[in-house]
């Protein structure tokens, strides 16, 4: 006998763009729906490929530096990733996922079977463009097939 | 300390235009709901088109705010009456029909709410909050969580 429809585990994607203090309740968000929702959570922390790498030629000594720099900020995105999962006491069901890209491409890439995106929003000027996150959840927004969480930062948020 | 019963607490706000975009931003709201026991608040809005008339020289003959409220609220209670016949609910929804810009109404509704649910294309009202230039704006100023809901979703 064939079953039309089987039981699933829902999947939420988290979607990062940026180490920052707003993605805790971004996170907490995210594990709040999978509890009510018995989802499994995949952070996709998206990097974009020009944030530590400069467009001009370099020589090899300057393209190896930057190389360095680069893994050494994937690295501590990582760690930074763990501990604020951890702490939210969620470790075991989380999934990470960094990847160098365009933010907006690479999270809708990681959601094509997820039953829920989670993205921030926020118009926080000290983090360079005021408008870029809210461009990067916008284009989730309007592109994703499944529905997006966009959650705001507050000044409670961040602390 | 008080016991305030914790329904009465949480409240999903969700938009409501008579698109089916909205219909299934309804759904997911009511899914959620069930999920978390909340109340879910349907909310639709309606401006009077003979305010901006008068501007360009129209005569507001045509429109009645009555009749414009009347239909607000005939297509918010159909919406609602058709979602809960194809999937049946024990979760309280709540409708208003209110006068205004929609952004500002919905913002508005959703003060204190925990999610404010719309679809992401509906009859150029609620749609354009996320997608039009209004967007940044609305998003930004969002007083809780907002979920956009793809008009698409396949049932899960």
């Amino acid at each position: 006998m064939t079953q039309l429809r089987t039981p699933r585990t829902a999947h939420i994607v988290v979607g990062l763009d940026r180490a920052g203090t707003h993605d805790r309740a971004v996170l907490t968000a995210a594990l709040e729906h999978a509890r009510h929702g018995h989802a499994d959570v995949r952070v996709v922390h998206a990097i974009a490929i020009d944030a530590h790498l400069p467009t001009a030629p370099l020589d090899a000594a300057a393209r190896r530096r930057q190389l360095i720099t680069r893994r050494d900020h994937l690295q501590a995105a990582t760690n930074d990733l763990r501990r604020q999962v951890a702490h939210l006491g969620a470790h075991d069901t989380v999934h990470y996922d960094i990847r160098y890209g365009d933010p907006a491409t690479v999270i809708l890439d990681a959601a094509q079977h997820a039953d829920l995106i989670v993205v921030g929003t926020r118009s926080d000027a000290s983090h360079g463009s005021p408008l870029l996150l809210g461009i990067v959840s916008q284009d989730i927004a309007v592109h994703a097939t499944c529905p997006v969480l966009l959650i705001p930062a507050t000044p409670t948020s961040s602390s | 300390m008080t016991n305030r019963p914790i329904a009465n607490d949480r409240r999903i706000v969700v938009g409501v235009d008579g698109s089916t975009g909205s219909a299934t931003a309804l759904r997911w709201a009511i899914r959620q709901a069930e999920r978390t026991g909340a109340t879910v608040e349907a909310v639709s809005t309606w401006q009077n088109p003979a305010m901006s008339g008068y501007a360009i020289g129209w005569a507001p003959m045509a429109y009645d705010g009555d009749s414009l409220a009347t239909i607000a609220e005939k297509t918010l209670t159909e919406t609602v009456a058709d979602v809960t016949a194809q999937h049946t609910t024990s979760v309280d929804i709540v409708t208003h029909v209110v006068q205004g810009h929609p952004a500002e109404i919905l913002l508005h509704a959703a003060n204190g709410a925990d999610l404010l649910v719309v679809g992401s294309r509906g009859h150029g009202t609620f749609a354009g909050i996320l997608l039009g230039s209004i967007s940044q704006h609305c998003v930004q100023h969002a007083p809780c969580p907002v979920v956009v809901v793809p008009q698409d979703q396949p049932s899960r």
